[in-house]
């Protein structure tokens, strides 16, 4: 018998989809006995809703773009110096 | 899972946030981060045509970014300082941010602020892995190849940098116990 330690890890994978079909229903099947992992489970789906409404974490400078944009459109301008 | 593939219209302009943000969470600084981007750009653009068509083009820009931090490194590892095997102090680049001009951007900007600085604070690999997954959305085994690790460690590296950063924010660490989510440190 696994106990919650086991699916704690489980759990992050569960989250991040890389469970296969059958792990995957084992860990449900434990989540409507164990209150504790379905609170783990909400408090990591928390973690990944604050880090998700972040995004993007940073945005490129717009000159950065736009260089990056004339270059791609005339790639014999010089206007990516290479360093 | 299906990936970005190579066709003949990708420019790789669309990753240009994504490999900015990879390469802050690298660098800790605007300047660095924006020659680092660049750099990538020079080094990717001449060989787009030579990709094939199966190729997974995001996962390349982002090697290609990790490699030219990477050489970078290497260089400097004669000065005075690297910041790949820093700590967690974050005080020594200051990161400068626009304001916000509407309620609304004020509210998610202090949200978003808070993300920022705690993500900053974390040790460099603890940085990385959190961007490649909780932001990138990269799946296990791509970030397993990206870093040059087992899928086991980026399993385990992905869990310890999730409790630091939930610690960070001020959200409860899921304990055998207790595991009630605190928003407090983030309205």
């Amino acid at each position: 018998m696994r106990d919650c330690v086991d699916y704690r890890e489980n759990i992050l994978l569960h989250l991040d989809k890389e469970l296969c079909v059958s792990q995957a229903d084992e860990l449900r099947t434990h989540l409507e006995l164990c209150e504790n992992c379905r609170e783990t489970l909400e408090a990591e789906k928390e973690l990944s809703r604050v880090l998700r409404r972040s995004r993007p974490l940073y945005s490129a400078p717009a000159s950065l773009r736009d260089r990056l944009l004339r270059a791609m459109n005339e790639p014999d301008s010089g206007s990516l110096p290479r360093k | 899972m299906s990936y970005p593939h190579y066709d003949s219209e990708t420019t790789g302009i669309e990753y240009l946030d994504g490999l900015y943000s990879y390469a802050m969470v690298l660098t800790r600084n605007h300047a660095e981060a924006e020659d680092l981007v660049q750099e990538t750009y020079v080094r990717a653009m001449p060989a787009m045509k030579r990709l094939r068509p199966e190729s997974n083009v995001k996962g390349w820009f982002f090697k290609i970014l990790r490699n030219a931090w990477l050489n970078q490194l290497r260089k400097r590892r004669t000065g005075p300082e690297i910041s790949w095997i820093d700590g967690e102090d974050g005080s020594a680049r200051e990161i400068a941010e626009p304001s916000p001009d509407s309620y609304a951007a004020l509210v998610s900007k202090t949200e978003g602020e808070q993300v920022r600085a705690a993500i900053q604070k974390l040790p460099a690999k603890f940085r990385e892995i959190i961007l490649l997954r909780e932001f990138e959305e990269l799946p296990y085994h791509e970030i397993a190849g990206l870093l040059d690790c087992p899928v086991g460690t980026v399993m385990s590296r992905l869990a310890r940098a999730r409790a630091k950063l939930r610690e960070l924010l001020t959200l409860t660490k899921p304990e055998s116990s207790v595991g009630k989510v605190r928003n407090e440190g983030l309205r």
